[in-house]
């Protein structure tokens, strides 16, 4: 299996080894089938005329969006982002570079809205970009390297909303996304499915430590929604996590419930820069806490639906006068269960970890782009406390790879589809080999995150580069080791 | 306007022409930039979370260019002194050419002259060395080779070109040629300010300067070079790390059906 796909070497120093134009220009996610397309208010196909279409999109977009507007404009090219992007140090295409990337729509831009030598629309530039904008996992690297703040994640949601408006859409996300809206959740775990496997866990976690710990599902009147990612219900290691949860809450005392209907807190239209589906995914949480009656909305370990919460869910289904305003809304699981900690209701003994080495990866959601207990910089200092509260042994990455310059596991973003591994080997490499490094340095043996989609893409991508999968773990999953029942 | 020759004449039209499409694509674009709602924050993080905060981080990204010294020492060595010497090279233009009445003033032409002249000289040396740089990069970069465009390669020629032909006014003819334009340049300026005219310098050098530099400040507002005004509407980094302001702003009612 390994075969098939081109690994890139680890080494101590990051280089690349060679600068190839479209070396990676076929890989391409599946389309989406009409099936998905159509629910969503997206034509099924490509059709006549789609070019005047996808102007018209363009143009709607630019005319909304101060940060498209300026960023077509304003760059310089001056190339301090090309050696940024994971996946441009993965796999050595220039288009891969965030400044080579934005130029396939900034072409576009030139030559219908300028007067400056462009290209428009055709077949050609879209496969193109069928490829292209489906190898950036809106990370927002470049952004902070960038000397004018270009955020590539904000050009490549334009270009995948125009894609999708004119019928080429991306089956798994828009997989996602429909699953969402009629199931609750990314992996369309049924109410009852939802229920059998929470009364496997609580009967599992009954067997462990003897406690009736509970997760309760749609339970009116507790004080605290949940909203975890639905890999939390049954991937591994994310399920540890939601275990680890579970304890923190039978510990504080406080009353808290998970939703069926709101199970999920992935939000893939933010994806595809679609303003309408992100509001509707985004306003099922809001919903389900007036519904539910709760007083504080709480989100799990996942990245990119902390910033989706953190982020967008003021401008678009704010303001939250009906939760308890002692709180800020939507609070993250981490400073939950630190403000918790800190309250000394919990007992935790460190040495249940000493066995593992940590390093701790900084997801590229919550680093760059949202903060963590309304202080400056709590997006890394949160998670690196409770660490520091729960093990012994914690070792820190190369800070050039690491904390606001991290880079991305390189499966974000709708990316985490298995016909565009080698889009994802590619991505890891940065990461991978910053973690190899603490290997080698430290004997480093576990990496802790709270990401969802990192947990998965690690657990897929470590072992084609010859790392151990089950290094992989998640914060709660270390609180859950460590606490005392 | 027609006591004067036909050369100054055109030169006269278009410095106006050129004055009125800079100024207005400027300010067109200014507004354009500023009207353009911009509904979902996404400010880059770690953010200041004040109004204050945020001033002083586009600040120091602007008068040091923070983010570049991050991303690229050697770019940013390169591109803080361009910038800096741009900004002094037009301070020194401005200075010999433009707001000093040396008669009414009572100064000595002389004096200023001979300070203002051998410093805008270096600085000139300057800005057009750290292009050459810059060009260079472009060609013997392989990543910055791959991105660069046409206009890319095209504005820093322009540049170098304004820059080769305003210090081959000192290089290339004698001091006596220069010291009688000298005059004649002054009270052209003077009086184009003023809205009144007179005669061009005829002198060959300059006036290839000033040609360049005419077809500079009409491209400019059109081209990547209004990232000047650009960088200030980013709202990665224009906004602060303060979600309640959406509630604020109302924005939850404004919001576009995209």
């Amino acid at each position: 299996m390994t075969e098939r796909y081109r690994i890139p070497i680890l080494r101590d120093k990051l280089k690349v080894s060679s600068i190839l134009p479209g070396i990676v220009g076929d890989l391409r996610p599946f389309s989406a089938p009409e099936k998905n397309m159509i629910p969503l208010g997206f034509p099924k196909k490509l059709e006549e005329g789609w070019q005047q279409k996808a102007f018209g999109i363009f143009k709607k977009i630019l005319d909304n969006n101060k940060a498209l507007k300026v960023f077509m404009d304003i760059c310089v090219r001056c190339g301090a982002c090309s050696d940024k992007c994971q996946f441009f140090l993965g796999s050595g295409d220039i288009y891969n570079t965030p400044v080579g990337r934005a130029e396939l729509l900034r072409k576009v831009y030139r030559y219908y809205f300028t007067n400056l030598k462009g290209e428009p629309f055709s077949e050609n530039l879209l496969k193109k970009w069928m490829s292209y904008f489906y190898q950036c996992s809106e990370c927002r690297r470049c952004a902070y390297f960038c000397p004018y703040g270009i955020d590539t994640a904000e050009i490549t949601m334009a270009a995948r909303k125009i894609m999708h408006e004119i019928g080429l859409g991306v089956k798994y996300i828009t997989d996602s996304i429909n699953k969402v809206l009629t199931i609750g959740n990314n992996i369309g775990l049924t109410t009852k499915a939802l229920k059998s496997t929470i009364n496997d866990l609580e009967e599992e976690l009954k067997e462990d430590t003897g406690k009736d710990i509970k997760i309760p599902l749609d339970e009116v009147g507790a004080e605290v929604l949940l909203v975890p990612p639905s890999a939390d219900f049954f991937a591994m290691p994310h399920m540890e996590s939601l275990i680890g949860y579970a304890k923190v809450f039978y510990k504080s005392g406080i009353s808290y419930t998970v939703s069926s209907y709101a199970s999920e807190g992935a939000n893939f239209a933010m994806f595809i820069g679609d303003y309408e589906l992100t509001k509707a995914l985004n306003k099922r949480i809001w919903d389900e806490a007036k519904r539910l009656k709760v007083k504080r909305v709480v989100i799990g370990e996942c990245g990119h639906a902390w910033r989706a919460a953190y982020c967008y869910s003021n401008a678009m289904n704010g303001p939250f006068n009906f939760l308890d305003n002692h709180f800020q809304q939507p609070q993250h699981i981490c400073e939950f269960t630190l403000d918790i900690m800190n309250k000394g209701l919990i007992k935790l003994d460190k040495s249940a970890n000493d066995d593992k080495i940590i390093t701790y990866h900084d997801s590229c959601n919550p680093a760059r782009a949202t903060k963590m207990g309304n202080v400056v910089g709590g997006q890394f200092e949160i998670p690196r406390q409770l660490l520091s509260k729960v093990a012994n042994k914690i070792v820190e990455m190369d800070a050039a790879a690491n904390r606001e310059r991290t880079f991305c596991c390189g499966a974000g973003a709708g990316l985490l589809a298995d016909e565009i591994m080698q889009v994802r080997i590619n991505g890891a490499y940065p990461k991978v080999n910053a973690i190899n490094n603490v290997m080698k340095s430290h004997r480093v043996n576990t990496v802790a995150m709270i990401c969802a989609i990192c947990k998965t893409q690690f657990n897929t991508i470590l072992p084609y580069y010859g790392l151990d999968r089950d290094m992989v773990v998640g914060i709660h999953q270390l609180i859950s080791n460590a606490i005392v029942l | 306007m027609f006591h004067i020759n036909f050369i100054s004449f055109i030169y006269v039209v278009i410095s106006y022409i050129t004055f009125v499409v800079f100024v207005c694509g400027v300010i067109y674009k200014f507004l354009i930039y500023m009207k353009t709602p911009q509904f979902v924050n996404i400010v880059l993080t770690p953010s200041p979370t004040s109004r204050k905060g945020v001033y002083c981080r586009m600040l120091s990204n602007i008068i040091f260019l923070r983010t570049l010294f991050k991303s690229d020492k050697f770019l940013w060595l390169i591109s803080y002194l361009f910038h800096l010497s741009f900004l002094a090279i037009l301070l020194q233009h401005f200075l010999r050419h433009i707001t000093f009445d040396f008669n009414s003033a009572g100064g000595n032409l002389s004096y200023f002259y001979n300070i203002l002249l051998p410093i805008g000289f270096i600085i000139g040396l300057v800005v057009f060395v750290t292009l050459l740089f810059l060009l260079f990069r472009r060609f013997f970069i392989e990543r910055v080779k791959y991105i660069s465009l046409f206009q890319d390669h095209f504005i820093l020629i322009l540049l170098l070109s304004i820059a080769l032909s305003g210090l081959s006014q000192v290089v290339f003819q004698p001091v006596g040629e220069l010291n009688k334009i000298m005059p004649e340049l002054d009270h052209y300026f003077n009086n184009l300010i003023t809205l009144k005219t007179s005669n061009i310098p005829l002198n060959p050098y300059f006036l290839l300067h000033y040609t360049l530099i005419l077809v500079l400040l009409n491209y400019l507002p059109f081209s990547k070079l209004i990232h000047f005004i650009g960088v200030i509407f980013a709202p990665t980094l224009n906004r602060e790390d303060n979600f309640s302001l959406e509630n604020k702003l109302g924005m939850q009612d404004k919001y576009p059906t995209l």
